[in-house]
């Protein structure tokens, strides 16, 4: 009896302890107890904040706590690298969301803040802020949030992972002008020509001009970038007309003056056009403004820029997207880079999408659950280093109410390295973001968490700058305006992809897109006014919302350019110049066009590359201006 | 064995090859896949400053790095160039050789501070294989002007037994016509004419 009894006790300790490891929660594997014990405290931190606190970003909140000699929490004294840009005399830049006003402007100055710009129209300021007098204009009643300054990003490839704005310097413009005098000097025995993008002959442009004539003439094109500091030496050396312009500068510069090599691109493709330049990198609303101006100002028919905001709605038009929105319904065409960020036909790809998949609770995080990437795994791993990560869920702008956080570990997963807390409970954007100036490691462990009562929602988690990889990546990287409901994102392909003589495109396999160009394609949840598209329906899983080709098109990069520093020109910021200037060879062969017609005439005489038909990577394919301005003179 | 090449002279005094000139491609180097053989040896190479030479820019001399590690290189001489704007584009897979271009003549030679390789420079592409595509640069040279393609592994050994393809594309002008401008089209027009009338002179003489 007493063996009976010793065997069922030992055979159900066994079999307790066997159940045990079973019923484990992954947790533990995943994330060890003191890291959880760390988010924890992290999202309790965040529950205690005070009104005004709830109205910052969560990066500022951990630099104010520190600044004060506060802990952040009991275990995390402080997040050295909040990734903040925080000049000495006028302290940290950020975007003000509010009602503006001139009271608002002269508050920001009397805390010894310095406003960049301001547009009441979308209710919105870019400045500098003292960070200890962040918390007492974030109480105002005018204000209704305080962030970190969104990141602008240009689509040109090769630049530096963290290279968020390039100082070349004032001087080196004036320098470069010195060859140039000197072989005029030497007589034109020694001049040496202007530098043309190799895309006049794979797009077949030298065609379309030579054959119907077709020269841009009486097209206005308006260029957004950076800057454009090197558009007096190129007008100088023929590389831009004369009337050239600049109507927008940027602030605070020097920039790297890629707007003038996206102009160079589409005078040397359609040499007839009027070219304007406005920079889109004083901030969101500057951007969308400048974006507005060019049409309603100046007249653009066609406009075309290669600029990325790291905040801009994933699954909705945010503001820049809703000006593309606005010039195309007035006629206009909008070509915008799609983005480097790379795709998963290359294995490239720097996002991963999917729907919110509870990973279990943890008494350690109680009121919380964490997402389960892939069986029972609850991270991401980044394979290499990032810039920035962005985390989006389809919840509309200015009206989040699920709330959902973002967290980054070591390699081990046993301690939190970096954290993005922002409250959502009604009036915020769904939107988390990490971003130390010193970029995240490879192999850390990304984690998303909801909070208890938030609804499943799709995520797309993306790293802005650098080549993030994570161990989870899928398609969708265009995001943003670049992807917008009405604009035309252009994919890149190599000019000389095909190997050979320089040549018209032959198209096919021949001429894959570039390994870093985004791909699509791209769902939105959303209209720009925050109305869902398919009510009750906002998960992938279940084919909510609304899928859009993107890109729509591919053009040609790697090319040559007279722009210090831009030869060659690769990235997709090289390809949308060379798509809108073959936009300007049709319309100027053809003024009746609209601009509908146009894009018909250009995707429907595309080159198919990539997969058959239209295709994540290349949209219709690759445009070519002999054979859309024949379509629409026949 | 350095390899030559003599591109193809337009001599103007026969409607005949007027016309021929007009029908001349634009490639007037074409390699192939070549494996690489080495020719010489240079110390050091050209710093891939990630600016490539392209026509309308002198590109100043970027400077040389590695030396004085000897480093295999192979040639090839294109001479009578019968115009003036040249693309060079070097397809390597590998991403283990550099390029550049010099007039008339290359010689490296184990003397700091440039060991050779800014004498005769005319350009480079500032990078190897980027993004995967074949490097290309542009030089303008005078027509009749002999020209050096220079070859290069960028680490020791690390060229042996790999390939590449050198594409060398000559152009008229810097909008990559592969005719004459009507402009010196008239005057080689004149000349045929002038030398035709001479010849008819002198035969009735």
């Amino acid at each position: 009896m007493f063996q009976k009894r010793n065997s069922l006790l030992a055979s159900t300790a066994i079999a307790g302890m066997l159940g045990s490891l079973l019923l484990r929660p992954a947790y533990s594997q995943d994330i060890s107890d003191t890291a959880l014990q760390q988010i924890k405290e992290l999202l309790d931190e965040k529950n205690s904040r005070t009104a005004p606190q709830q109205k910052l970003g969560s990066q500022l909140v951990y630099a104010i706590k520190t600044a004060n000699g506060q802990p952040i929490t009991p275990s995390l004294p402080s997040f050295p690298d909040t990734g903040l840009s925080i000049s000495a005399v006028n302290g940290v830049l950020v975007d003000i969301k509010g009602s503006v006003s001139p009271d608002l402007v002269s508050a920001i100055g009397q805390v010894g803040g310095q406003v960049i710009s301001a547009s009441p129209a979308y209710g919105s300021i870019r400045a500098r802020v003292p960070l200890l007098a962040i918390e007492g204009l974030a109480a105002r009643a005018d204000v209704a949030r305080i962030k970190p300054a969104s990141l602008p990003k240009l689509q040109r490839s090769g630049q530096a992972a963290l290279s968020r704005r390039k100082a070349a310097g004032a001087d080196a413009w004036r320098g470069q002008l010195i060859p140039f005098q000197l072989t005029k000097l030497l007589g034109t025995a020694f001049f040496i020509g202007a530098t043309t993008t190799q895309g006049v002959v794979t797009h077949a442009a030298n065609t379309a001009r030579a054959t119907y004539g077709a020269s841009g003439a009486g097209v206005k094109v308006g260029v957004l970038s950076d800057s454009a500091e090197a558009i007096p030496l190129l007008i100088g050396t023929g590389d831009l007309p004369p009337d050239a312009l600049n109507v927008a500068d940027i602030i605070g510069g020097p920039g790297t003056s890629e707007g003038s090599a996206m102009m160079e691109i589409v005078y040397d493709m359609a040499p007839g056009v009027k070219l304007f330049f406005a920079s889109a990198f004083n901030g969101e609303a500057s951007f969308a403004q400048n974006i507005l101006n060019l049409r309603n100002i100046y007249g653009c028919d066609i406009i075309v820029d290669d600029v990325t905001y790291s905040d801009e709605g994933v699954f909705q038009d945010t503001i820049i997207a809703q000006a593309v929105d606005a010039v195309t319904a007035s006629g206009a065409l909008y070509f915008s880079s799609a983005g480097n960020a790379g795709n998963i036909t290359s294995g490239t790809s720097t996002a991963w999408e999917g729907d919110f998949n509870p990973g279990g609770t943890s008494t350690l995080i109680p009121g919380y659950t964490l997402h389960n990437f892939f069986g029972g795994q609850l991270f991401n791993r980044l394979l290499t280093a990032a810039g920035v990560l962005d985390l989006q869920w389809s919840d509309p702008f200015g009206a989040s109410s699920n709330d959902y956080d973002l967290f980054v570990l070591n390699s081990g997963g046993t301690a939190v390295t970096f954290s993005s807390t922002d409250i959502q409970n009604g009036t915020q954007d769904p939107i988390e973001e990490i971003g130390p100036a010193s970029g995240i490691p490879a192999n850390s462990r990304v984690v998303i968490a909801a909070k208890t009562g938030a609804q499943t929602r799709a995520l797309h988690l993306d790293a802005f700058f650098g080549d993030g990889r994570f161990q989870f990546a899928t398609s969708g990287n265009t995001f943003g305006h670049n992807a917008g409901t009405t604009t035309v994102g252009v994919a890149a392909v190599a000019w000389n992809s095909a190997r050979g003589v320089t040549r018209p495109f032959p198209g096919g396999a021949l001429n894959p897109t570039e390994i870093f160009s985004s791909d699509g394609p791209r769902r939105i949840f959303y209209s720009a006014n925050g109305a869902p598209i398919t009510p009750g329906n906002l998960l992938i899983g279940t084919n909510g919302g609304q899928v859009l080709i993107k890109p729509d098109i591919a053009a040609a990069d790697g090319v040559s350019a007279r722009t210090p520093g831009f030869s060659p020109f690769f990235g997709t910021s090289a390809a949308s110049p060379h798509a809108a200037a073959i936009a300007a060879l049709v319309k100027s062969a053809k003024p009746s066009l609209t601009a509908a017609q146009i894009y018909n005439a250009m995707t429907s005489t595309a080159l198919d590359i990539r997969g058959p038909g239209i295709d994540r990577d290349s949209g219709y394919g690759l445009v070519m201006a002999d054979k859309s301005v024949a379509m629409e003179l026949q | 064995m350095m390899r030559i090449v003599s591109a193809f002279k337009f001599v103007g005094w026969s409607p005949a090859l007027l016309l021929a000139g007009f029908a001349h491609a634009g490639v007037i180097l074409d390699t192939g896949v070549v494996t690489f053989s080495p020719t010489g040896t240079q110390f050091g190479r050209i710093s891939r400053d990630g600016n490539a030479s392209v026509w309308g820019v002198m590109k100043p001399f970027p400077g040389v790095i590695n030396a004085p590690t000897a480093l295999a290189e192979e040639t090839f001489t294109i001479h009578n160039l019968d115009r003036g704007f040249l693309q060079i584009s070097l397809d390597d897979p590998a991403a283990v050789f550099f390029d550049a271009a010099y007039r008339n003549s290359f010689n490296p030679v184990n003397v700091s501070p440039n060991f050779g390789l800014d004498v005769n420079y005319l350009g480079d592409p500032g990078n190897s294989q980027p993004a995967g595509n074949p490097s290309a640069f542009q030089i303008v040279v005078p027509v009749n002007s002999t020209v050096v393609i220079n070859v290069n592994e960028v680490s020791p050994g690390g060229g042996t037994g790999h390939q590449f393809e050198l594409l060398v594309e000559g152009f008229y002008d810097s909008s990559f016509s592969e005719v004459p401008e009507p402009s010196a089209l008239l005057l080689a027009s004149g000349g045929v004419v002038l030398l035709s009338f001479l010849r008819y002179r002198r035969r009735k003489a």
